[in-house]
């Protein structure tokens, strides 16, 4: 706890210079990811249990190894990111799409409406997400992508109307939308042409922030085996497989658990850049 | 003080009243039930065991049934675990899990806050920017993950700690599922110290504290330390919930007897009265740690406790 109390916090560079890595970094594994399919020869499903459980090597045709059923471990945990990133930015788009709604009508509309719609904001923040996700996983049939989706997109919303809502409150107040409220124009166009395009930044900031938020939802209901079903993978259910095979083929779990984790690194780095670049002031 | 306190927590009961009755009726008003995964079931059968557990009565009679029985504490028997009542299969575990969580919890404060204090003191420094580098990558790693690459590297590979199992919570193996349901708990504890410190650092009272020749170990513990942890006490009741959901993943990783499993499994065997079970204990542990981080709250910042 010696030396001196360090001055105020200022801007720091260097994580700007991080973000841009990431980004770069990050378009390098999504091209990879969709260019799989010309990058080896192997399908994803291809069962062939001649060469079941094969260690990963070089020179072989199986560069990442086989799985128990001698499915190529390249090919499966490509097709594996695929989904995630898909499944991830579909919800993240459903629940950015919820969120800002949600939060500019709550904002706009103030007084006792907004404060009763975020009381249920702030009610289902409360709850572990995994609740809502388990209740609909009951419900419905497994391994449906849309049901899916929904659940994962139904518990990203939260931060989203909070932010939007916030920034809504501020804009009110401004002088260009009170003299649009006295030009007459209707509320729904002044939150179109108004609001919305104001709170752009720290919604696509935040946006990019619920992409990895959204993978790990839906990984985790596919480790759970509550989430994407057989012969579809997704990285998650790639990892629980792995895991429940890694005394015999480490390899298995290594391969999805790197990718899982690479994504979301990098993700979350380029989000914390855009939201740093958009809204200085927020500590991280 | 007392009575604010006791007002917040009867203000939960609607709370936990709109989630059993949202949960109950969206359970239940699913396709399919309970029994269809038993193989040639005769109908009067199936009939007999509906009669049995009360599901051939009108779904707003169940409803009655249930939260009159919900009332008294009982949480009705399990379908899937036969002549079990869920009351017993969640009692059996949740000390278990309540163990597991706390020690995570704990674990991470201990280490999280004089970390997170440090790392502010030296900002821009080596330390500093090791421990962003393990932020970043701690919050990016779920449990799902993590805990089976320690289980292959501590367990399986050096041999220094069983990959699995519980053994009534012995430490060789609690070391390798608390590790990891703290170790992204620990990173978020590490970021809101830091933030919340050099927020409070900057702040006019800290500069007049130093202009008289305050030395920094006595401005940062006696006049920054407690407005500093602010924001971390407020992310205390949310974390609570995290380590809950990160306990269904290492129980499951671990296989450790907890109760979190329980949710899992239900969900898979639509057993409804387990389901039903987990999410109203589940959901009433959740509501009173948000509560207790909020009096905490109010209780460290008096300019809530004043309104």
């Amino acid at each position: 706890m010696a030396g001196s109390i360090p001055a105020s916090v200022g801007s720091e560079r260097p994580r700007r210079r991080v973000a841009v890595i990431a980004a770069w970094l990050l378009v390098a594994l999504c091209a990879l990811a969709f260019a799989a399919p010309l990058l080896t020869p192997h399908a994803p499903d291809t069962i062939d249990l001649a060469n079941a459980t094969s260690v990963p090597a070089m020179q072989g045709s199986h560069a990442w190894g086989t799985d128990r059923l001698g499915r190529d471990v390249f090919a499966r945990t490509m097709q594996g990111l695929r989904v995630s990133l898909l499944m991830g930015l579909a919800a993240a788009l459903a629940s950015v799409a919820i969120g800002t709604s949600w939060g500019a009508i709550a904002g706009y509309a103030g007084g006792r409406a907004g404060a009763a719609m975020m009381r249920i904001v702030d009610v289902l923040y409360a709850l572990p997400y995994v609740f809502l996700v388990i209740i609909l996983a009951t419900v419905f049939e497994r391994g449906n992508v849309l049901v899916l989706l929904i659940a994962i997109a139904s518990v990203g919303w939260l931060t989203t109307a909070r932010i939007v809502r916030g920034q809504t409150l501020a804009l009110r107040q401004r002088e260009f939308v009170e003299a649009a409220r006295a030009m007459g124009v209707p509320t729904w166009r002044i939150l179109v042409r108004h609001v919305l395009p104001n709170v752009a930044g720290p919604v696509i900031a935040y946006a990019t922030l619920t992409v990895p938020q959204m993978i790990l939802y839906e990984s985790f209901l596919s480790f759970l085996g509550l989430g994407v079903q057989e012969p579809l993978a997704s990285l998650g259910s790639l990892v629980s497989e792995g895991a429940r095979d890694m005394e015999v083929a480490p390899w298995l779990l290594v391969a999805p658990a790197t990718c899982l984790a690479a994504v979301t690194l990098l993700l979350n780095l380029v989000g914390d850049g855009l939201r740093d670049a958009f809204d200085p002031r927020t500590p991280s | 003080m007392m009575r604010y306190a006791l007002r917040r927590i009867i203000g939960l009961v609607p709370t936990l009243w709109l989630l059993v009755t949202a949960a109950f009726f969206v359970i239940r008003l699913a396709p399919g039930g309970p029994f269809d995964e038993e193989r040639t079931i005769l109908p009067e059968v199936r009939a007999n065991l509906e009669a049995a557990y009360g599901l051939d009565a009108p779904l707003a009679t169940q409803y009655a049934r249930y939260m009159a029985a919900l009332v008294r504490g009982d949480l009705g028997p399990s379908f899937r675990h036969k002549d079990t009542t869920v009351n017993e299969l969640i009692g059996h575990g949740l000390p278990i899990s309540a163990a597991l969580g706390a020690a995570a919890l704990a674990l991470a404060l201990l280490v999280g806050v004089p970390l997170g204090l440090y790392v502010a003191v030296h900002r821009g420094g080596g330390v500093d920017h090791g421990a962003s580098v393990f932020t970043a990558s701690a919050i990016a790693l779920p449990a799902f993950v993590l805990g089976p690459v320690l289980a292959l590297l501590f367990g399986l590979r050096l041999r220094w700690l069983p990959a699995a199992g519980w053994d009534a919570g012995a430490l060789r193996y609690a070391v390798l599922p608390v590790v990891t349901l703290a170790t992204p708990v620990l990173a978020y504890v590490m970021r809101l110290t830091r933030a919340g410190l050099l927020e409070v650092l900057g702040l006019d009272y800290i500069r007049a504290a130093r202009a008289r020749g305050l030395g920094p170990r006595r401005v940062i513990l006696v006049h920054a330390l407690k407005p500093a942890l602010l924001p971390l006490v407020s992310w205390l009741g949310p974390a609570v919930a995290f380590v809950l959901t990160g306990s269904l993943v290492v129980e499951t990783v671990f296989g450790i007897p907890g109760a979190g499993r329980f949710l899992v499994e239900g969900a898979l065997n639509r057993d409804y009265t387990l389901v039903m079970g987990m999410i109203v204990v589940y959901g009433i542990i959740t509501l009173l740690c948000n509560l207790g981080a909020d009096l905490a709250y109010g209780w460290l910042d008096p300019r809530i406790r004043r309104q």
